[in-house]
């Protein structure tokens, strides 16, 4: 069994083994060599994230900022903070800001503060292989390249003569979005603490509260059971609309304290949690205070039936586009609206991991053990619309349900 | 009776958070800054990284957005998605998002705010050309990214780029009546949390337990659409060592509070309209330790001390060396935390300490935070531990007599019975 930590600043449990994480390193160097690259540089480790992917620890940190540094071989290196100190220069420690968690706890991977030219050539020049041998300089590859700030890009040109760079965005996400057995445990108990939020909604939903009364309840309830972060927004993505179902959609915006649920009301929740290992989990569902209407009983079954549809093409070597193509087409079948949203995507570490609809990433193909998410809109242009929402894992046979809330109209 | 200020007021998202922002605010907060892009010369100015100090969120009511255009005159253009826009190219700027998961919404909070997607370099050349001047400001010109440096390059070869952040930091810092009115309800919200904590902190509870119940309430009394930093900075028993501060991974579970232990929690959220305020007081499970309440009283002579010194003209790093000259007079030592630094729409706002914007003088009507450390001794043998120190947090408006503290909260060890 493994060992269990806590995160102190954010709540959440961290029970990754040390070999996961060999594993996410051992299959990153696996792409190096094959690619031919001395270093693997992830710019901006917040974005999809790696940061935490890596070294199993998280905290906020500026987009500007931060970096992964992978080498063929030696511990990988954390960095944190911009700094850029060339050769033989010590940047000043960095009082102005607060002590913050995320120290990991993984043998194999360096914490440093700021970019080292020293650290990242001791990096690149891992054995085996030498870029000084093989003539030429280092041979980069780099994530998240597009956030590549001016002056990192100038150091490192300047540092390291030569030195190369070769987008492998996509290839590195397409590693990270197979998901190991442990991962997929990880990504169960998610689904699971979802299961629990979204009961706890059957007490939350009722006639007089508000609707950011349910909202601060199935956040608290999501921060009871597994969830946690500094920033809700991010740890406890929710959106929630209620409406008087039946009739045709409101459109004026709630003013302070927001809108009151009342005795026949629709409301609709979908709800993205960040819970152990700081892996997510998600659902979408509708309850009805009162006898839903037909329109909603019409809408919800038609929700039901494109998620299966979606599931039960989710296997290896599909796309997301053509699975969306089906999706669509039975929606145009029951006089429904195209969903024109990213409503199949990866979950992992963060709510929109590769592969995405609409994205590049819808090129990669689904392989076993992806987690997907298949969320449909139904919309007939003039009610609410709705969504039934959960994560799948991808088999030879289908997506595979990771929860087990029940997928149908929650009538209170 | 004035109705509150955030009556009739839209929220974002419908629950998220209040929008409160006036015309008139918005105004000034605008006016403000051409002000200062007039001293320095500059036309036009570009905000890269606006979430970072708040600058997005002040001026547009969004942190989400990736780039702020603010010419001179006329509307300002909000950018979603760093899209860079070439020469002639048929780009449809409407903000979509039904490609994003469960994005903010793209506020309307004025109607010269005007939000697009993409860069359009070549619309902001023609406004260079139109002011004859080639010299664009910056907010974070640090960030710059690569790809926009070299998109910036191509259309305007010879401008010039001035770093103006420092400029234009202390006058967002300084608060206007309408953001006071935020600060107080903040403020307010922090005392009414902090009064229902003896309550909360309770022997055989968990500090998760206890962090994930004060957000709740934090939330509940309207803070949200931001983070929420409530947690406990230390816990545990005084008899056992030095209480490190709370972060980073602890093994699981966590032990149970009981009798004996002090929790020094901090509460760290905004209120309201989205500013933030801070508390921070230790509450104990029993009577604090003599030695503790020593240092306390230390540590409240060490804020005094910096409070009396929050004036106009007066530099943070003025008022640390002192503090630091202080403490040591007195026979003890501090920490070099940053302990004074301005809160707003986020919880740290420049000028502050050990920073190079620590020697801006500071002015009338600044909120600061306001926490010295005193720095405990356990005596020769226990092993001290940097962060060993015992403080208090509460936060202060920046006037000619000095700094006034904004709550009402008793300084002193709260003793929970």
């Amino acid at each position: 069994m493994n060992t269990v930590f806590i995160d102190t600043s954010t709540g959440r449990l961290q029970n990754l083994s040390q070999e996961e994480i060999d594993r996410r390193i051992r299959s990153v160097r696996e792409l190096l060599t094959a690619e031919g690259l001395d270093l693997i540089f992830v710019v901006n480790p917040a974005c999809g994230g790696y940061r935490c992917w890596f070294t199993g620890a998280s905290g906020p940190e500026r987009a500007s900022e931060g970096g992964i540094l992978i080498g063929r071989s030696g511990d990988i290196v954390s960095v944190m903070g911009g700094g850029l100190a060339p050769r033989g220069v010590r940047l000043p420690e960095n009082y102005s800001q607060g002590v913050t968690g995320g120290n990991s706890i993984y043998r194999g991977v360096t914490e440093i503060e700021g970019f080292y030219a020293e650290v990242i050539e001791d990096v690149a020049r891992q054995e085996p292989g030498d870029a000084d041998m093989e003539g030429g300089g280092i041979r980069a590859g780099i994530v998240n390249g597009e956030w590549m700030r001016a002056d990192l890009l100038d150091f490192l040109r300047e540092q390291f003569d030569g030195i190369t760079f070769e987008d492998i965005t996509e290839k590195l996400a397409a590693v990270k979005a197979v998901k190991s057995e442990e991962e997929l445990a990880s990504m169960r108990e998610a689904a699971r603490m979802m299961d629990k939020v979204f009961a706890s909604a059957c007490v939350s939903v009722r006639p007089q509260v508000y609707e950011r009364d349910i909202v601060n309840d199935m956040r608290y309830a999501a921060y009871q059971t597994g969830c946690g972060g500094p920033d809700y927004l991010e740890s406890a993505k929710l959106r929630l609309i209620s409406g008087t179902d039946g009739v045709p959609a409101e459109e004026e915006e709630p003013v302070w304290p927001g809108r009151l649920v009342t005795e026949g009301d629709r409301v609709d929740i979908r709800m993205y949690c960040m819970g152990t290992n700081s892996l997510y989990g998600m659902l979408a569902r509708s309850y009805t205070v009162g006898e839903p209407s037909e329109q909603t009983k019409a809408m919800w079954e038609t929700a039901r039936k494109a998620q299966q549809i979606a599931a039960a093409a989710l296997v290896p070597g599909v796309l997301l586009r053509d699975v969306a193509r089906l999706v669509n087409e039975f929606l145009d079948s029951r006089g429904y609206q195209r969903d024109p949203h990213t409503f199949l995507h990866g979950l992992g570490y963060v709510v929109g991991e590769a592969p995405l609809l609409y994205h590049p990433s819808e090129e990669l193909p689904l392989a076993k053990n992806m987690v997907i998410v298949i969320e449909p809109t139904v919309s007939d242009g003039v009610h609410q619309p709705l969504c039934c929402g959960d994560a799948f894992v991808v088999t030879p046979e289908g997506g595979k349900r990771l929860g087990t809330f029940p997928q149908e109209l929650i009538r209170l | 009776m004035k109705p509150d200020y955030y009556t009739g007021k839209t929220m974002v998202a419908r629950y998220e958070q209040v929008q409160c922002f006036t015309r008139t605010e918005i105004d000034r907060r605008i006016a403000a800054v051409r002000e200062v892009m007039a001293e320095e010369g500059v036309d036009l100015l570009l905000i890269l990284e606006g979430d970072w100090e708040g600058y997005s969120q002040w001026l547009i009511g969004s942190k989400t957005t990736d780039l702020i255009l603010v010419p001179m005159e006329g509307a300002l253009t909000a950018v979603y998605g760093m899209h860079l826009i070439g020469k002639d190219e048929a780009y449809d700027r409407t903000v979509r998002q039904e490609r994003e998961i469960l994005p903010q919404p793209v506020p309307a909070i004025h109607p010269d705010i005007r939000n697009v997607r993409g860069f359009d370099g070549y619309e902001m050349a023609r406004l260079l050309k139109k002011y004859g001047s080639f010299v664009i400001g910056f907010i974070h010109l640090e960030t710059m990214r690569a790809d926009l440096r070299d998109y910036l390059k191509e259309i305007v070869p010879d401008a010039e780029y001035k770093d103006i952040t420092l400029s234009i930091d202390p006058v967002k810092v300084t608060k206007s009546p309408e953001e006071m009115e935020l600060i107080r309800n903040s403020v307010t919200l922090h005392e009414k949390v902090a009064a229902a904590l003896p309550a909360i902190i309770r022997p055989g509870r968990t500090m998760q337990q206890v962090n994930a119940e004060t957000r709740y309430l934090c939330h509940e009394l309207g803070s949200g659409g931001a983070v929420c930093l409530n947690f406990a900075i230390q816990f545990g028993d005084d008899d056992e060592g030095p209480l490190m501060h709370h972060s980073g991974m602890v093994p699981y579970p966590e032990r149970a509070l009981r009798k004996g232990d002090r929790i020094f929690m901090l509460l760290e959220s905004n209120g309201i309209g989205g500013h933030f305020t801070a508390l921070g007081r230790n509450y104990c499970l029993g009577e604090p330790k003599a030695e503790i309440v020593k240092f306390w009283e230390l540590a409240l002579k060490m804020q005094d001390f910096a409070a009396e010194r929050l004036k106009p003209g007066v530099t943070v790093k003025e008022i640390f060396d002192a503090n630091v000259a202080y403490i040591h007079s007195l026979g003890y030592e501090t920490n070099r935390q940053n302990y004074l630094h301005s809160l707003g729409y986020v919880f740290g706002e420049r000028p502050y300490l050990h920073d190079i914007s620590e020697t801006i003088p500071l002015r009338e009507n600044m909120v600061y935070l306001n926490h010295p450390h005193v720095r405990i001794d356990r005596g020769a043998d226990t092993g001290k531990s940097f962060y060993d120190d015992l403080y208090a947090i509460d936060t202060y408006l920046v006037t000619k007599e000095g700094g006034v503290r904004q709550n009402k909260v008793p300084r002193e060890l709260i003793v929970i019975e």
